[in-house]
């Protein structure tokens, strides 16, 4: 046995993607304005296609060059040919034109399909850049449209508060004078008017109440306020916001701080003006609470108002101070949004020294169960948009911790294919722990964007010719030990096992990593990877690597549990049930027919014999009335007539719901009772029977009150 | 607009409370017996339980009895001109949405000189309430025929009868595009004119309610056999719309099951007039309403709007010759 170069060898997995360039897949993607912020070049390409190739067989030839167009794309972004799609697209073409200048029909085809094509935006292949650059597109469209909305906000109450001083000025003296009339007019029309007459007209109005000194004062200081902010855009001034893009967290906090106190008076002035705009500020209620305003006072959801700030920073700058500043501001309701790129996901290969800092950051991150956290890797980051945009878009601060393999990786592996087998190996999983959708683990963490994540390691069938040439298929699982034997720092961690030999002792390393001892010397565990001319190799895996990528496995595990999956308190509860039935289920079968149960089943529960209150549909009309003759009117059939309220108001008048009730009976006769009854168009006065004996002319008024019933 | 979390603590920590007479403008001077009492006692009672705050309350109105609804309440309000009450509402929705806008209006000022203006606001389906006084009697002017008079109805200007069979406004409401609330009831029951109102209220888009409603001067009586006989009313009630109380149910006890989402079904029942249907008609919430389709981003300012406007002008303005702007 030699030992291995890894350089040349691929692990047998990622063996068919060697040219990517030939493959349709998320990369590379196009920049555009507005949702969803990022678009895949094969999306664009097959909706185009959609919209002008007719379906089936007649318009296979318009597909097949829309997508050599969009190969030939493919190719020039990934020669670092970044761009405007709509540039590319012409160069593109003009590069398939080449390959058959005669074919006119070739280029209406093209022509056709670059027409449906309603998008622009700069094209981008998954390179060093790419996380840096699709978040901040994102963050920058997203942040412009809040602090647009925002200033939106201002403007409208400086345009609210200023009608209330216009108008009150307008109803000053000042206002109606001649002078201030004349100038309110045409220039052409003035000598029509009696601009004299005209202002003692509007004087002798009803005196309309003047402002207050103290509102007037008042409502002025908050226009001032408002209109000098440098937060978010004002219609009438020039731009001269706060820059919100930092490449240091310490910087970002610094900022805000400093920015602290002017939020504090803006957040105080526009309180101040939507309670003046509604006519709700009390002086005695609220004086004294604006006059202690200060940072102190803003609530966490109003600071989410403000547009958020952006750090993007590499994972070697978290040095201490910016790793501590990085926690502070997670664990803040700041909305500060931090992108790490991490560049080494494995870290170095001596055993003492632990993962790398970068790739932890995001779990720690979700300890702190405030901050909105994304961990994925550059391969992914298409996939992820919607989740990008939810977090930029979140109120609180964020992390978005993203795998981007080094430009000076010596890997032999493209930088798509070096981040995606990453995401593969469950070195840099993706997940997403999202704080504000939910109040439990199940809605706020989400493992989906992994491969197979219910699985410790992902695994697929490969098929190849054995020695005997004859055709073979086997699963294999794909791990971090495949990342490592990619990784020259690793290279003295693997052995070639030369030529076909195969010694019985040896098992593939994943076996090892699910059931094994790594420790234990009884076998040689291996993977399996592929030379530059697709030639099978294996690799020995020394016990030190074993060790790491279980640590690895043991880190995706807890993830898992978190997420619901193979939960062990889950397992444990399960197990304990399930042994509780068996057990249940023994001494069933045991018992034999007839015999009596040493323990009898509760017996159901008894029902309620009694029913407390009436029933719903039982329930007893209102206004049923005394039962005894006394007079009553059914209060709430009242319609507000008005008849006998006129008729004897002290007698009759209105509850709080303008309906009729007898106030006072003694304020009135028996005949106005029943004049009452007679005159009420609804028919629900109830005359009742007399009160006063010696009342004149009883008998009538008896048989007048008996006809109505 | 949505207002800051500081804002509305201090909303909630100071809430204004508004009673039934904060809503009462002058003293009404309808007919004693007049079924407007009924209705501007539902309505009060409605903005005291919604707790309207007055001063962002608008009554818009056109000409007759009913129209003078406005002065009653103690809100604001705008007294306009004859069918005209609807283009103003509109207008005061669109402009300030903040507002919650209410419209009463005659079966005269709605169905004979308004018809094209309420066939149109139905179909832009503002989010205003629409109250229709129908007492089939043109009252203010003293007695003449109206487009719901009932068939020989004597009036000063059908001294023969009127000829003609009555308009059905609920047919017609039910029949524009973009309908989104119809309703019916009478003045006579209050607590179901409360109900009915709220519901309308709390719609989104504009809601119809045709209130049948006694005149006691020149209609009096017209309505005396629906008073008297409880059973020559039919309550729709459904879970989604009317739900009677107790009370009502044990006097009102002609019911039946209507989905208020069944147009078809609430077609059918507009035509009966004999009983009187009661209740929620149709509803669908689904309906845009116009200011929603064309609000405005922002809101313009006074400079805006001028520039706006001179640009306009400007257009059909015919320059002397060598002046500015030629």
């Amino acid at each position: 046995m030699t030992t291995a170069s890894p350089t040349g060898l691929l692990p047998v997995l990622l063996a068919p993607y060697r040219d990517l360039t030939e493959l349709r897949y998320d990369y590379p993607v196009v920049l555009v304005d507005g949702d969803p912020h990022v678009e895949s070049l094969t999306d664009v390409t097959n909706r185009a296609v959609r919209r002008v190739a007719a379906r089936g067989a007649a318009g296979e030839s318009t597909r097949r060059r829309a997508l050599r167009v969009e190969a030939a794309i493919r190719r020039r972004v990934a020669g670092s040919g970044r761009g405007p799609l709509s540039e590319l697209w012409k160069l593109a073409t003009a590069d398939v034109l080449a390959t058959c200048p005669d074919d006119a029909a070739f280029a209406d085809q093209l022509d056709l399909v670059r027409n449906a094509i309603t998008i622009d935006g700069t094209v981008l292949d998954c390179d060093e850049h790419i996380a840096s650059d699709v978040v901040q597109h994102v963050w920058a469209a997203l942040h412009e449209q809040a602090a647009r909305r925002a200033g939106r906000r201002v403007d409208e109450l400086i345009l609210r508060l200023s009608g209330i001083l216009e108008a009150d000025e307008a109803h000053s003296p000042a206002g109606c004078s001649p002078e201030r009339l004349s100038t309110a007019l045409g220039g052409d029309h003035r000598a029509d008017f009696d601009f004299e007459a005209w202002s003692a007209l509007l004087r002798r109005r009803p005196d309309g109440a003047a402002l207050p000194d103290t509102r007037r004062s008042r409502i002025r200081s908050v226009l001032d306020e408002l209109t000098t902010q440098r937060f978010f855009p004002a219609q009438h001034r020039a731009d001269d916001r706060h820059p919100q893009l930092f490449h240091s967290c310490v910087a970002a906090i610094d900022a805000h701080r400093e920015r602290a106190a002017a939020r504090a008076r803006l957040v105080r002035a526009m309180a101040i003006a939507e309670l003046e705009a509604d006519n709700r500020y009390r002086e005695t209620e609220h004086d004294g609470f604006f006059r202690e305003f200060d940072e102190r006072s803003v609530d966490g959801r109003d600071v989410g108002l403000f547009p958020s700030s952006l750090v993007t920073i590499g994972d070697a700058d978290l040095s201490g101070d910016e790793h501590a500043a990085l926690f502070e501001l997670l664990g803040s309701e700041l909305p500060i949004k931090v992108l790490v790129e991490v560049h080494d996901a494995l870290g170095e290969p001596a055993t003492h020294i632990g993962a790398p800092p970068g790739r932890t950051l995001a779990s720690m991150a979700i300890g702190l169960g405030t901050a909105f956290v994304l961990q994925t890797a550059s391969s992914h980051l298409f996939q992820a948009r919607a989740d990008l945009a939810i977090g930029l878009d979140a109120a609180g601060p964020a992390l978005f911790s993203v795998y981007v393999p080094a430009a000076d990786d010596e890997s032999s592996l493209s930088p798509y294919l070096a981040a995606a087998a990453a995401v593969q190996s469950r070195l840099a999983p993706a997940f997403v722990f999202d704080p504000g959708a939910g109040t439990d683990w199940a809605a706020r963490f989400r493992l989906d964007a992994n491969p197979q994540p219910d699985d410790d390691w992902p695994s697929a069938t490969v098929s190849f010719e054995d020695a005997d040439l004859q055709h073979r298929s086997e699963p294999s699982a794909f791990t971090v030990l495949d990342v490592a034997a990619l990784d020259p720092r690793y290279a003295r961690n693997f052995t070639a096992v030369p030529g076909a030999t195969s010694p019985d002792d040896m098992v593939p390393a994943v076996s090892v990593l699910r059931h094994g001892d790594p420790d234990a010397d009884d076998w040689l565990p291996y993977v399996v990877m592929v030379s530059d001319d697709d030639v099978i190799q294996r690799l020995t895996v020394d016990r030190e690597l074993l060790r790491r990528a279980q640590r690895v496995g043991a880190t995706w595990r807890s993830l898992q549990e978190l997420a619901g999956i193979r939960n062990s308190h889950a397992l444990a509860l399960l197990a304990t049930e399930r042994a509780r039935w068996d057990d249940d289920d023994a001494r069933e079968r045991l018992a034999e027919p007839g015999a009596v149960d040493p323990e009898p089943a509760a017996s159901p529960p008894a029902q309620p014999t009694t029913t407390i209150g009436p029933l719903p549909d039982e329930a007893p009309p209102e206004d049923a009335g005394p039962p005894s003759g006394q007079p009553w009117i059914e209060t709430a059939r009242c319609t507000t007539c008005d008849e006998c309220t006129t008729l004897n108001p002290d007698m009759f008048a209105y509850d709080e719901n303008k309906q009729a009730y007898i106030a006072d009976l003694s304020a009135g006769t028996y005949r106005d009772m029943v004049t009452a009854a007679e005159a009420c168009q609804v028919a629900i006065i109830h005359a009742g029977t007399p009160w006063d004996p010696t009342e004149p002319g009883l008998d009538e008024l008896v048989a007048r009150a008996e006809a109505l019933g | 607009m949505r207002q800051l979390a500081v804002t509305n603590a201090l909303l909630r920590t100071h809430p204004d409370h508004y009673d039934l007479d904060d809503y009462e403008g002058g003293v009404a001077r309808w007919c004693t017996g007049c079924g407007d009492n009924a209705i501007l006692a539902a309505l009060q009672r409605l903005c005291r339980d919604r707790q309207l705050p007055p001063e962002k309350t608008v009554f818009v109105s056109g000409i007759g009895c009913s129209s003078r609804f406005p002065h009653y309440m103690n809100t604001y309000g705008f007294h306009g001109l004859h069918g005209r009450p609807l283009p103003i509402a509109e207008g005061i929705k669109i402009r300030r949405p903040d507002l919650d806008v209410f419209v009463t209006t005659g079966d005269g000022d709605c169905c004979a000189i308004g018809t094209s203006h309420w066939i149109h606001a139905l179909r832009y389906n503002p989010d205003i309430t629409v109250v229709m006084h129908d007492n089939g009697v043109y009252g203010l002017t003293k007695n003449q025929v109206s487009p719901t008079s009932p068939r020989g109805l004597r009036t000063n200007t059908t001294p023969s009868g009127s000829p003609l069979t009555a308009l059905n406004p609920l047919t017609v409401t039910l029949g524009v595009t973009n309908v989104s609330f119809v309703a019916q009831c009478v003045d006579w029951m209050p607590e179901v004119v409360h109900d009915i109102v709220a519901a309308a209220h709390d719609h989104q888009g504009l809601s119809f309610i045709r209130i049948l409603q006694r005149c006691p001067e020149y209609m009096d009586g017209h309505f005396e056999p629906w008073i008297r006989d409880p059973e020559r009313l039919l309550l729709l009630t459904h879970e989604d719309g009317l739900q009677p109380s107790p009370s009502t149910s044990s006097t009102y006890r002609n019911q039946r099951d209507h989905d208020p989402a069944d147009l078809a079904a609430a077609r059918v029942i507009a035509e009966t007039t004999d009983p009187i249907p009661v209740g929620i008609l149709y509803r669908n919430d689904d309906v845009p309403c116009y200011e929603d389709l064309r609000r405005a981003d922002h809101r313009f300012d006074p400079e805006e709007i001028r520039a706006v406007v001179d640009e306009e002008l400007d257009r059909f303005t015919i320059w002397p010759t060598g002046a500015a702007g030629s």
